[in-house]
């Protein structure tokens, strides 16, 4: 009895000794504001040249470009390395501990993307800032079963929200969202089997397709975005500006007809010539709608027709062009 | 086996001690900590606790479980920025040499922040640059930048913080708050009685940075071409306005510029609200700005919009997630 009481003497005393030197070392030297501040001049870098081919090895998947085709990235190994297609210089990403990045996506407006790791019973959400070379964690997403993976986010920069679809099995999906304080939500929608999603650039809300009805639906809202005469609806994408697409399917499952405008706006339509498959189209961030060609090896501006050839294997847009992959090297073509 | 079962008992028997000693130093260490943050001689942590959690909405009660309203009240009325009155004749006066260079140095006081300073000699170079989608949205600062050919900038005004839809935190910079002017025309200003002073960073014609509070009036009888709100000063006629506390801020991101009496303008960012850099108190940047030689010096808007730009790209770490945030105002500096 006497040896358990000294034993409690001796915690107690241990305990206020740690606080006390935490709390002296805080308050006297890390929250003291006259502490001393080092500068070092910083003298100009030499700039690099840049190389004419970046080329992406074979066994490369999941190749993404970012916004102005300034990088490009892919898993290789089961690492995810980013190449910048200026210089040439690569990156591999690094994760702790054997931990897989199981997800990434670029941002819409920049050089940056976010990844996710798959740890433990966590989805884990990072930043990578492609000109530092720096991660950093954002938050945790706690896993619904093991089969929970991330499938996609949508980033919204201006108001600085990031939703995150995660599939937990078959129609099952749950969306996230997260702000700039890193706080996280889960968002109600009408239905789990999720489809595309996508942000409303200047407002926090995000619209999604409902699999179950092939309806299009925006948060906040119980009802299908209401178009005139369409029965099946699929969203192809918001620009800028807030204007939201969405393409008619018809009964053999392409897009025979595009409904665009803002929400709770009168909706405009273009018809297109021939039906199109969803793969085939395009919204970008500045509101043109191009739609693709593959055998023909072009992609077409809807509004304006014009048409612009690509070499080799498609890959995707960015804001000036198309990137396509010949003989394993990555091709910038601008738009005409 | 008889041994070494009654050794694995014992074992067995120190473990358990040992983690019924562990349990009560943490219980003991969690009712106590407290009481000695909040009633003990650390008045530093206490500080920026209450500050810290003051400043904010939704955690407040932090401060409010352990001290009553008179005790906050006290605490946080122990830090005085000093309201300076500069007056309108007694300004800054320098030959400008018209010196085309600009001066980089990385900044660090080991563990609470790292920071980046841009000086740039020849401060006629310095103008406001502006959204140009004000009213909708912000730009980025380095989009602000681009935009305007501009060399440098910083992040400058503030903003309400809110979208259309009016869930916080979810501002788009495009609804400013305050008055912005560039080039000698007013962009923005909601600041109806033009007799009533402000914070004020302001550039004259004359090169000449003005901080503090003015009134509308007052920027037109100085001769101002680009303004925009925000404040405290920090640092008026070669003097520290923050006597005692350090600002009563709390630490975050921060973003600064001032004017040395050579007529030199000083760019300040510190990064915050990450592991490597917490970020710093307005004391902090005071005491920085000084260093460095400022006779004028003003706060500008911190936190996750704190930016710096410099020859092409973005060289501090902004807090966010998502990176650079959009804002309705910049300080840039024309090549």
């Amino acid at each position: 009895m006497k040896k358990k009481f000294k034993n409690l003497i001796i915690c107690i005393v241990v305990s206020l000794i740690i606080q006390i030197s935490g709390l002296l070392y805080l308050n006297n030297i890390f929250l003291a504001s006259d502490a001393t501040v080092k500068s070092q001049e910083v003298v100009d870098s030499i700039n690099k040249d840049s190389v004419s081919k970046v080329s992406v090895p074979s066994k490369a998947t999941n190749i993404n470009v970012s916004y102005d085709a300034s990088y490009v990235s892919y898993y290789s190994d089961d690492r995810l390395y980013v190449v910048n297609t200026i210089t040439g210089e690569r990156d591999v990403i690094s994760s702790s501990n054997g931990v897989k990045v199981s997800f990434y996506k670029w941002l819409p407006d920049r050089n940056r993307m976010l990844i996710v790791e798959t740890e433990n019973r966590n989805l884990s959400l990072s930043y990578y800032d492609v000109a530092k070379s720096q991660k950093s964690k954002v938050t945790d997403i706690l896993m619904v079963n093991s089969t929970s993976k991330v499938k996609d986010i949508e980033a919204a920069p201006l108001i600085n929200v990031i939703y995150l679809k995660v599939s937990n099995g078959a129609k099952f999906d749950s969306i996230y969202w997260v702000n700039v304080m890193n706080s996280r939500k889960k968002i109600i929608t009408k239905t789990q089997n999720l489809g595309n999603i996508e942000v409303v650039p200047h407002k926090d809300k995000m619209l999604y397709e409902d699999l179950d009805n092939n309806k299009v639906y925006a948060t906040g809202a119980t009802d299908a975005l209401s178009l005139f005469g369409s029965t099946k609806s699929c969203l192809l994408g918001i620009d800028n500006n807030d204007q939201v697409y969405i393409g008619d399917v018809d009964s053999s499952n392409s897009i025979d007809r595009i409904y665009f405008g803002e929400l709770n706006s009168r909706w405009q339509s273009i018809t297109l010539n021939t039906p199109v498959s969803k793969a085939d189209i395009f919204v970008t961030a500045s509101g043109k709608i191009y739609t693709k060609d593959s055998s023909k090896g072009t992609v077409t501006e809807i509004q304006t027709g014009k048409e612009t050839a690509y070499k080799g294997i498609f890959l995707q847009l960015y804001n000036d062009g198309i990137v396509s992959l010949n003989n394993r090297n990555l091709v910038k073509t601008p738009f005409n | 086996m008889g041994s070494n079962n009654k050794s694995r008992r014992k074992k067995n028997h120190k473990l358990k001690s040992f983690i019924f000693y562990l349990i009560f130093v943490l219980i003991f260490t969690g009712v106590t900590a407290p009481l000695i943050i909040f009633h003990g001689p650390f008045t530093n942590v206490k500080k920026t606790i209450v500050d810290a959690s003051m400043t904010t909405l939704s955690h407040q009660w932090i401060a409010k479980l352990f001290l009553s309203d008179e005790e906050i009240q006290k605490i946080r009325s122990e830090d005085t920025v000093q309201i300076v009155q500069p007056g309108n004749n007694n300004l800054i006066k320098f030959i400008n040499a018209h010196n085309n260079s600009i001066e980089r140095y990385n900044i660090s006081n080991g563990i609470k922040f790292t920071g980046y300073v841009l000086i740039i000699k020849d401060p006629a170079r310095v103008k406001v640059g502006y959204s140009n989608k004000l009213g909708t949205q912000g730009e980025l600062t380095s989009q602000i930048a681009q935009d305007n050919g501009a060399v440098a900038a910083i992040n400058a005004g503030g903003f309400s913080d809110s979208s259309s839809t009016n869930t916080q935190w979810t501002g788009t910079g495009g609804k400013p708050t305050g008055i912005i002017m560039s080039n000698g025309s007013i962009k923005f200003n909601d600041i109806k009685d033009p007799d009533k002073k402000v914070d004020i960073t302001a550039i004259t014609k004359k090169a000449q940075l003005i901080v503090g509070p003015h009134s509308l009036n007052d920027l037109e009888k100085l001769g101002v071409t680009d303004a925009v709100s925000f404040g405290p000063a920090l640092v008026v006629n070669g003097k520290g306005t923050i006597k005692s506390g350090d600002g009563g801020w709390g630490i975050a991101p921060r973003t600064a510029i001032g004017q040395r009496s050579d007529g030199a303008i000083i760019l300040l960012v510190i990064d915050g609200r990450t592991t490597k850099s917490l970020g710093a108190s307005l004391k902090d940047v005071q005491n920085i700005m000084l260093k460095y030689g400022a006779y004028n010096a003003s706060n500008l808007d911190g936190g996750s919009s704190s930016t710096m730009y410099f020859d092409g790209g973005i060289i501090n770490n902004p807090c966010n997630a998502l990176g650079e945030r959009s804002v309705p105002s910049a300080f840039i500096v024309n090549p």
